[in-house]
């Protein structure tokens, strides 16, 4: 089938399902995508009322992970009195698989939401977009067929969508979210496996720590530390983030590339076997920094280390919340 | 220990535990312009609060795979294990680090440009 016909069916699907729970008082609220104010964007948006269902959309553009609003540092959803609402969240495979890591780690609590479940058929990358186009103003951005419409001042571009993927998307293997029972409505994934054998990752690997550190470099070289990344990653929640932290300072503000890279390498560390792998960080980032490679790689960490898959077994303990004699440690220094 | 010799150009840093280690510490160690860190922990299943070091050597784990995903070297950081009772082990381990560390040579990709 093709994207646009696709997108179609998956926006009717979430109005209808939406509708249904809000009727039947299942849920108290929505949440799911609303267009953007500019092209190339999508907005997250509450619905209360059956009335304004058809606000809700889905495009290739929606790359906000919506978990992210039921974490504890966002201000819940209340009612006047100060009850806590019943949210019908709209899913896509790797917003299923963030709640389920969050509620994991105790941060939210499955009881209380409904998660509707959409077979996501991609989202498309802004920053190949933007190499493509330049400098020169998109007014609007469509999917016709298999292509992506760019149109803009003196512009009309067509583009195959397929190239324009975020490349987590074209190995992504869980466009659903995985179903839990009561939970989820709509399109769900039943014991969702994932079978991962890494080879997008075998080029980097193979580099010398020379090689590495150029190549990290030049991907991180541009970070303003606007920390865009952090705000917008489901996985985020502390009160305090260690970038904040002033008692003591643990690195430098500065942009300069030792303050930088370890940033992203204690955010790395922060994220290893948390990451779902929903791509929201690199889509939000004004410079256009790719966190992927950094993403994947500690998804295969925490795989081939402690075998373990984020957000699609909610008994499965994480990595870092549990701990086993038998762990290997090849890279503790023995005697010669 | 037992006061077997080992290289002067180490500083001790005494921590209750190795669970006590948190990655921060060697990197802001790295970042101020030690040429190298060692982590040593008792050894497993030896560990005064029972499992701080089983806890530690997962963090330790994935610190020294995204070090190595970063491109630092990986003999700037060093886990290991050396046990109170274990002189001779612990200085035949430092000094085979700060063999690996001058082979190294300064630590120059935590050096800030500013
Ligand atoms: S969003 Fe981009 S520029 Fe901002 S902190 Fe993250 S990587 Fe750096
Ligand atoms: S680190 Fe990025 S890809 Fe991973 S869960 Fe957070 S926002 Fe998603
Ligand atoms: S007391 Fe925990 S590692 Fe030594």
């Amino acid at each position: 089938m093709v994207i646009e016909d696709q997108n179609k069916d998956i926006e009717q699907l979430i109005r209808d399902l939406a509708r249904k729970l809000l009727k039947e008082k299942e849920v108290d609220v929505i949440l799911g995508y609303t267009k953007g104010t500019i092209p190339l964007t999508s907005l997250p948006i509450v619905i209360d009322k059956v009335e304004d269902v058809d606000k809700l959309i889905w495009n290739n553009l929606c790359y906000i992970n919506l978990a992210k609003y039921l974490v504890p540092r966002i201000p819940t959803l209340m009612n006047e009195e100060g009850q806590k609402l019943k949210v019908g969240i709209v899913s896509k495979g790797c917003i299923g698989r963030a709640l389920i890591h969050l509620s994991v780690e105790h941060q939210i609590d499955l009881e209380n939401i409904k998660i509707i479940g959409i077979p996501c058929n991609g989202i498309i990358n802004r920053k190949k977009i933007e190499d493509e186009i330049g400098e020169r103003e998109i007014f609007e951005i469509s999917v016709s067929g298999d292509n992506i419409i760019i149109k803009g001042e003196d512009l009309e571009q067509t583009l195959p969508f397929n190239e324009y993927l975020n490349d987590l998307c074209k190995t992504c293997q869980v466009k659903s979210p995985p179903s839990i029972e009561n939970i989820c409505v709509g399109e769900c994934l039943e014991n969702p496996v994932i079978e991962d054998d890494f080879s997008d990752m075998t080029e980097f690997d193979s580099k010398t720590p020379e090689e590495k550190w150029e190549y990290i470099k030049n991907l991180l070289d541009t970070c303003t530390r606007c920390y865009a990344c952090r705000e917008v990653c489901p996985m985020c929640y502390c009160n305090l983030c260690f970038v904040d932290q002033n008692q003591p300072v643990w690195f430098g503000k500065t942009t300069a590339y030792s303050d930088i890279f370890t940033f992203h390498l204690i955010r790395a560390m922060h994220m290893a076997g948390r990451c779902v792998g929903c791509g929201a960080c690199s889509s939000v980032c004004p410079m256009g920094i790719d966190l992927n490679l950094i993403n994947r790689s500690l998804e295969k960490i925490a795989k081939e280390r402690f075998n373990f898959t984020s957000g699609i077994d909610p008994e499965a303990l994480p990595p870092m919340m549990a701990f086993d004699m038998e762990d290997d440690q090849e890279f503790m220094m023995e005697e010669d | 220990m037992s006061r077997i010799q080992y290289p002067s150009n180490i500083r001790i840093v005494r921590v209750p535990c190795s669970g006590r280690v948190n990655p921060f510490f060697i990197i802001k160690s790295l970042l101020r312009g030690w040429d190298g860190v060692v982590v040593s922990g008792c050894h497993p299943g030896d560990c005064h609060y029972v499992s701080g070091n089983l806890v530690a050597r997962r963090r330790f784990a994935i610190l020294q795979d995204l070090l190595n995903l970063f491109g630092i070297e990986p003999d700037r950081v060093t886990f290991m294990w050396s046990s109170a009772s274990e002189g001779d082990r612990f200085a035949n381990l430092i000094k085979k680090v700060t063999k690996n560390i001058k082979r190294l040579g300064p630590n120059k990709k935590f050096e800030s440009t500013w």
